[in-house]
């Protein structure tokens, strides 16, 4: 599947309406510990791409 | 709305008639997100699931933005364990977590992923909060 803003808005709309599900499907997907960091490493890489970003 | 189920089954159409299907769809969605999610939201998000198997990036984003405003006009137990039981959640949930996953490029906005797997998960884990899924 192509990864697109989209689908980073779905995953946030629930973050934002139920967390601790996320969380469980999450950890569903990977269950490792660093699971919620590479998760959130994700969605800022969608969102400031090194291509994008002023700072870089 | 009697048309709206017609619509669903005309997601496998090719690329031209697919753009027009989904913008019938997204139409419907936006005049009566509770009503269509309600009575419908099985049958399309099993649609999308099988949809999203084979598609270019442009008609994935198109896809994935009807996908969005359904969600977005629905309360999430109106709709979150149809949206898992499709797989549909599941494949963007592992889209995005897969390591090859590209940053966005600066041309088109989004970046690509393939080999995306199957998980063996248990949904059962999770006790829903009262509403969903009733």
């Amino acid at each position: 599947m192509i990864v697109t803003s989209q689908n980073m808005n779905i995953l946030a709309r629930l973050a934002l309406e139920n967390p601790d599900l996320l969380l469980h499907f999450l950890r569903s997907v990977d269950n490792s510990p660093d699971i919620v960091s590479r998760f959130v490493d994700k969605w800022a890489g969608q969102k400031v791409s090194p291509h994008q970003s002023s700072f870089h | 709305m009697g048309l709206f189920p017609k619509a669903i089954s005309c997601l496998q159409l090719g690329s031209e008639n697919l753009k027009k299907v989904l913008r019938i769809i997204e139409s419907y969605i936006i005049l009566d997100p509770v009503g269509i999610m309600r009575r419908y939201a099985d049958k399309l998000f099993s649609g999308f699931a099988a949809l999203t198997v084979d598609l270019k990036p442009e008609a994935s984003r198109t896809v994935m933005n009807v996908v969005e405003v359904a969600i977005q006009g629905c309360p999430l137990d109106l709709y979150f364990a149809t949206f898992v039981d499709s797989g549909l959640f599941f494949k963007i949930l592992a889209a995005v977590m897969d390591d090859d996953v590209c940053p966005p490029s600066k041309s088109d906005g989004f970046g690509v992923s393939d080999g995306v797997g199957e998980y063996d998960c248990d949904f059962a884990e999770y006790e829903y909060p009262s509403s969903v899924g009733s």
